[in-house]
């Protein structure tokens, strides 16, 4: 094995915290609820699958359609930003 | 003040005309949306007091009211007009009618964000790390994304550039099929 490849499994080896490792989501439309008879709105589920240790945890959550663009937003200014250090 | 008791069509309301001696049209603004929230005792014993009918009248009958026109989005002054009785008190149901379509809409955003629902997203902050040295390798400049989700509980992670640009795929594909949704 040469040395990039070794420094490659080295730098992988680097502790992380609470690393993500899947993320899992769907949306649909709510048609109704108990208070309103026709609703209309677009919603979205995540799922994300946090390493903790030796155990994995899943942390659910909802976003409405701002909060996901939002999100898609600041998370490609996050990608932007580490691109910088390629 | 005389009690008179008018039991209203189909839809089962009960109302008691004796709102004619609340003591103005805020009053009556005031029980309409204090009722739509639901039952309180301490609200209906106050009603009862200020209008002097029986509590559980007032307040239940307004508040399915206020839910029957959220619950069915009634925007038109004839859709509410058309749940009172012939014989209502022709002014007091056109201001109860007023009330009402004044604040639907902000009751129907309301229903909205307490409705069924995981716990909703409320705050995203990210950092990005350079990490510089671990026991494992002395000296690297590798970025890591750090992320911080706040729902009902708070859950931050780390990210490594892989992950970030595998998320980034799926959150894409997300926006492409919204898309396609919102084009229908």
């Amino acid at each position: 094995m040469n040395s990039s490849a070794l420094s490659r499994l080295a730098v992988r080896q680097t502790l992380m915290v609470n690393q993500l490792v899947d993320m899992e989501w769907k949306f649909g439309v709510t048609v109704g609820t108990s208070e309103m008879h026709k609703v209309g709105n677009i919603f979205l589920q995540l799922k994300l699958v946090i390493r903790k240790g030796n155990s994995t945890e899943n942390v659910y959550m909802e976003l409405t359609l701002p909060q996901f663009y939002n999100f898609l937003h600041e998370l490609e200014r996050a990608k932007t930003s580490m691109d910088c250090f390629t | 003040m005389i009690c008179i008791n008018i039991t209203l069509n189909p839809c089962e309301k009960h109302y008691s005309s004796s709102f004619y001696s609340a003591p103005s049209k805020d009053a009556v603004r005031e029980v309409c949306v204090q009722s739509h929230q639901g039952p309180s005792r301490i609200f209906t014993e106050n009603t009862a007091a200020k209008f002097n009918i029986s509590p559980s009248q007032a307040a239940q009958s307004l508040h399915t009211l206020s839910r029957h026109v959220v619950f069915h989005n009634l925007t038109s002054p004839e859709q509410i007009l058309a749940l009172f009785p012939e014989s209502f008190h022709s002014s007091l149901k056109n201001l109860i009618t007023k009330i009402l379509l004044e604040n639907s809409a902000t009751w129907r955003t309301e229903a909205l964000s307490n409705q069924i629902s995981l716990p909703q997203l409320k705050e995203m902050d990210w950092r990005v790390d350079l990490v510089t040295s671990s026991e494992s390798v002395s000296r690297m400049a590798v970025p890591t994304c750090l992320l911080q989700l706040k729902a009902v509980s708070t859950v931050t992670m780390e990210l490594s550039r892989e992950s970030l640009d595998t998320m980034l795929d799926g959150l894409g594909r997300i926006r492409d099929q919204l898309s396609v949704v919102a084009g229908k």
